[in-house]
């Protein structure tokens, strides 16, 4: 226990001893920090939710197949891949792309057929595998179908993302994971072998932008994704909050919308040009739709994950197991289903939250990985297979590392490059100072 | 560390020792004394926190409260490689074999004090030769005695289930314990080799002075061999007594019925 | 060795000696090559093949070892043995400061940290002031070369490969030491089975946390042999595919078979090196580099799950207690009992 305690000391001395050697005065750090916190508050919500879209997968997968999936990142590579290129490629010059329309026909149709063949083979008690991947593949398809034809919006995007994530998981875990399992592989041995999974299908989107370059010259490595977006900004007024679609006041010559919130409660009103312009120049805090986006997709996520663990036979199935595979089995659970059925879900959750990353920074093969490694930390802080565990330590991790870009950026703007750094040294904190992470704090009040 | 005129009647000491795994209470505090010199058995049902029991004496689980006393030393929350060091030797259930390797380094890695195991001197043979020729002659000894010399070329793998128990003794042997835990040292195995084993584990006792604490499902074999039995239930010690006593007790009976 | 090792490494050496009878230089490029990854992945057996740790973020030790040997003699010009040893202790390190958290959790905690370490290691150094001696995203530049005096370069060169081989064959005797005595049984026994293993007495920890320390000091003087043999190094050089290629060696070769695992390192980069030639005769709708990375995913999860133990699998831990065991089978105590046993 002293050890711990002297180690983690230590750490936080060097950490301390640091801060002289830029030679910043405190003060002025501080000074300059301080206006930004509401939004590093509103950074954080966003940043939580993409880092909790991500982790909540490995934590999920984790519970019933308990080893760190290594190719998560790249599962969720995958989904944002796809959602990218029917939003972009979709309809071509006003042309429906006749290779997407195929894909979509070819998805929906071998949907169909997967699905068809599970309800022959449904009476004799087996081939719930194939319902839990007919299912995806049937709507990757439909989704596909309606971008081409009736144009791509984001939830069509959400949904094709989800699924084609949810369909590379599962098919991670059928080929490789559980062959492996059956032939008593070691937590190790899956971990590399995950590894092997994410390698393959990283290199393979590589090979497929190089493939897009070399025969349709198209660059689709470090694009924007081209999705348009309303950004909104707000200032502080008398104690009233003011938020302005900042795009509109780009657009419109009068009537910006606006918001504002104070003691009088919530008013949707329009500000005019001149009163948009004697606004002070530099907001208080601005954010975009993706702040929207995200914060809603979590919320019904949690809730939709909530119901299902609480309210379902499904939920209680997928606990007993988490607990005791063997035992549950004996109960006449059916663990091979809800194995299924937790890495179609994280799977599914893992595309979408790589969607969100393509959309926040840029799309690349290497996008989930570079997340993956912050997911660890996430993962790790939460306590490994702890829900809400994770849940709280995306928003702390998300928050440590706001707050410390902008203390980096006080002290000297260059020092910004070192913000991947942040995540990956609470990571190491944790593992030193209680390596059970969050979940352990939960469970002693208990 | 040498204080066994402190505590020379009892070997092994479970005072008031309680755990429990989330909402279930596996161990709801055991007192159980283990006489110096003994053999001592522990029964009771699938269930009843025998296994847990040894898990909280060897060292894998730390108890919530309670303390284990062996021979003098209070070795609660010790981890099971210093328990080891100290003499107190357990087998499991379901035995865990170095699978990888033959069953021979498996014994031979089982012995106490080979200065060929550190990083610093193990390059140089030199040094320990002599010492891992001799830990070789007794490993060869224990598994002749044991009748496992034979497949000690074989992966310890690829063994019956009933060798592998006895692969597990001999490497608790190899380091000369004081005392012995024995998780079920005879399942799996046929009546004629049960008995053998027993009989080999008294002799042991007897000769050696071994002290032993032995689960075991098969009591007919068994209470022709233990000093005194102690019965566990739902994580507490409802009787105990010689073999004798205890088969006439009620409660025993009553809860063997119960199971059934 | 047993026959499948035996063909396979006639075949390695013949490719090997046909380089060298075509382009000298190349010869012994590819020699340093196999040299500096048979090193590295020697470590990785330690670690892993004996241990059973899941080092993922061997290429973050090999790049602070080299950046250590560079920077030292780049800015300080320290003398090559200094260097190499300062490039180990400094690996050393980083490996201990990982390990001494992580040892004792899951293995996934590990394997989480070291790849997290590797990465950092990078982001790090990328973004070390580029007006500095690191050089940041421009690279390393001005480390001395430890055989400037020899004047012929083909003969510098030669030296250079000829004292990595050596330093090669001193690692593979250190690790082939440990590993045929009572430690590599330990270490075995951990990897095999740590409950099992503390029940008998061994400290596995301690053992852990040492295993991880010096594969990565070995790790360390591999980077400083990199060091000095390109005399300039990149940060993005070191990017995690370069520690799964390593996996990948110590995979195929066989884990705890140093031999294997040697001609594993052989055989991956010889496949590279060909593929490298290859790809100017034959034309593929593929771009080939990308193409070896998925080949090495495929080729992880086709050796652990049809071929686990490897191309060369382990072999019992040689020490002399075989002998004893022999006599006394000589002497006729090991008589199966009665023949009802199997």
């Amino acid at each position: 226990m002293l050890k711990k305690r002297e180690v983690s000391l230590l750490l936080m001395m060097l950490l301390l001893l640091q801060s002289p050697l830029y030679a910043v005065s405190i003060n002025e750090i501080f000074s300059k920090v301080v206006p930004q916190i509401p939004q590093i508050f509103l950074d954080t919500v966003m940043l939580g939710n993409l880092y909790f879209l991500i982790a909540i997968g490995i934590t999920l997968t984790f519970t019933v197949a308990k080893f760190a999936n290594f190719a998560h990142g790249d599962v969720a590579t995958v989904g944002a891949y796809a959602a990218y290129l029917l939003y972009n490629f979709a309809v071509i010059g006003g042309v429906v792309n006749g290779l997407a329309v195929e894909l979509g026909y070819i998805s929906t149709i071998g949907g169909l057929i997967i699905l068809s063949i599970w309800y022959i083979l449904r009476r004799r008690g087996y081939g719930n595998t194939l319902l839990a991947l007919g299912i995806p593949i049937f709507l990757t398809g439909l989704t596909v179908l309606y971008g081409c034809y009736v144009g791509a919006n984001l939830v069509d995007l959400i949904i094709v993302a989800a699924t084609t994530s949810a369909v590379t998981s599962l098919l991670s875990y059928l080929l490789v994971y559980k062959p492996l399992k059956t032939r008593n592989a070691s937590l190790v041995q899956l971990m590399v072998a995950s590894i092997g999974v994410a390698l393959f299908i990283r290199y393979a989107l590589y090979e497929m932008t190089w493939y897009s370059r070399t025969y349709f010259n198209t660059e689709i490595a470090y694009q924007n994704f081209g999705m348009p977006m309303t950004s909104y900004q707000g200032w502080f007024i008398n104690g009233t909050l003011v938020i302005v679609n900042a795009t509109a006041a780009l657009y419109f010559m009068n009537k910006i919308p606006a918001i504002k919130i104070g003691a009088g409660g919530i008013k949707l009103t329009s500000l005019s040009v001149e009163e948009y312009y004697k606004l002070p120049p530099q907001p208080n805090i601005s954010f975009t739709d993706l702040y929207i986006w995200s914060t809603i997709t979590v919320i019904v996520i949690v809730l939709g994950l909530m119901l299902l663990f609480k309210k379902t036979k499904i939920g209680k199935a997928w606990r007993a197991v988490a607990d005791n595979p063997i035992l549950a089995a004996a109960c006449g659970i059916d663990v091979e289903s809800v194995i299924n059925l937790a890495w179609l879900v994280a799977g599914a959750l893992a595309g979408i939250g790589g969607l969100f990353w393509a959309i926040r920074t840029q799309i690349y093969p290497e996008l989930g990985w570079m997340v993956l490694l912050n997911a660890f930390a996430v993962a790790v802080l939460g306590g490994l297979g702890s829900f809400w565990g994770t849940f709280a330590a995306s928003y702390i991790l998300a928050f440590a590392e706001q707050l410390g870009v902008s203390i980096l950026a006080a002290i000297n703007p260059q020092f910004t490059g070192y913000r991947f750094l942040i995540p990956f040294s609470v990571f190491l904190l944790v593992l030193y100072v209680k390596p059970e992470g969050l979940a352990s704090i939960k469970k002693r009040k208990a | 560390m040498n204080s066994n005129s402190r505590n020379s009647n009892y070997i092994l000491e479970v005072i008031d020792v309680r755990k429990r795994f989330g909402g279930i209470i596996a161990l709801d505090g055991v007192n159980l004394k283990v006489k110096r010199g003994s053999m001592t058995a522990l029964i009771g049902p699938n269930g009843s926190g025998k296994t847990t029991l040894f898990n909280v004496i060897a060292g894998v689980y730390k108890p919530d409260s309670g303390k284990v006393i062996f021979d003098g030393t209070d070795i609660t929350g010790w981890p099971p490689e210093k328990i080891y060091h100290r003499g107190l030797v357990r087998t499991f259930q379901v035995p865990r074999m170095f699978k990888a390797m033959t069953v021979f380094e498996n014994v031979l890695t089982a012995a106490k004090g080979n200065p060929g195991e550190r990083f610093s001197t193990s390059p140089l043979r030199k040094i320990w030769k002599a010492i891992e020729l001799k830990i070789a002659e007794k490993a060869v000894d224990i598994m002749e005695l044991l009748k496992i010399l034979h497949v000690a070329r074989n992966l310890s793998s690829a063994i019956s289930g009933g060798q592998m128990k006895l692969v597990e003794l001999a490497r608790g042997l190899m380091s000369d314990p004081i005392m012995l835990l024995l998780d079920e040292p005879a399942a799996g195995v046929n009546p004629t080799l049960a008995h053998e084993i027993f009989g080999f584990l008294r002799n042991l006792n007897k000769e050696q002075g071994i002290s032993m604490l032995i689960i075991e499902h098969r009591l007919d074999i068994l209470f022709d061999y233990v000093d005194y039995v102690y019965v566990m239930h739902r994580g507490k010690v409802v009787a105990e007594g010689t073999p004798k006593e205890i088969v006439e007790n009620p409660v025993v009976v009553d809860i063997y019925l119960g199971e059934a | 060795m047993d026959k499948v090792g035996l063909v396979l490494g006639i075949i390695v050496v013949a490719i090997i000696a046909v380089f060298a009878a075509i382009n000298v230089s190349y010869a012994l490029d590819l020699i340093f090559f196999i040299a500096f990854y048979a090193i590295a992945s020697l470590s990785l057996n330690l670690e892993y093949g004996y241990t059973g740790l899941s080092n993922f973020g061997k290429v973050g030790f090999i790049a602070v070892g080299a950046y250590i040997a560079g920077v030292l003699s780049a800015a300080f010009n320290v003398p090559f043995p200094l260097c190499v040893l300062a490039a180990a202790v400094a690996a050393a390190a980083v490996g201990a400061f990982v390990g001494i958290p992580t040892v004792k959790l899951r293995e996934d905690y590990l394997g989480m940290a070291t790849i997290i370490i590797g990465e950092m290691i990078r982001i790090l150094l990328r973004n070390t002031p580029t007006n500095s001696v690191w050089g940041g995203v421009f690279g390393l530049r001005g480390i001395k070369p430890p055989f400037a005096f020899i004047k012929d370069p083909l003969a510098r060169q030669f030296a250079y490969v000829g004292l990595s081989v050596f330093l090669f064959g001193l690692v593979y005797w250190l690790i082939e030491r440990w590993g045929n005595s009572p430690l590599g049984r330990v270490l075995k026994a951990i990897r095999d089975d740590e409950l099992a293993a503390k029940s008998v007495g061994k400290f596995t920890y301690r053992y852990k946390l040492l295993s991880l320390t010096l594969g990565s000091a070995i790790a360390g003087i591999a980077g400083a042999l990199y060091a000095f043999y390109f005399l300039y190094l990149n940060p993005d050089t070191f990017i995690p595919l370069i520690t799964f290629m390593i996996w990948v060696m110590v995979i195929i070769g066989g884990m705890a078979n140093n031999a294997g695992v040697v001609l594993g390192t052989a055989i991956v980069i010889l496949i590279n090196r060909i593929t490298q030639i290859a790809k100017d005769y034959i034309k593929l709708p593929l771009e080939p580099n990308y193409f070896q990375a998925m080949l090495v995913g495929l080729l992880i999860i086709l050796f652990l799950m049809f071929r686990p133990q490897g191309l060369v699998p382990e072999k019992p831990v040689n020490t002399p207690s075989w002998e004893v065991l022999e006599k006394a089978e000589e002497e006729g105590r090991a008589k199966p009992p009665g023949g009802e046993e199997q």
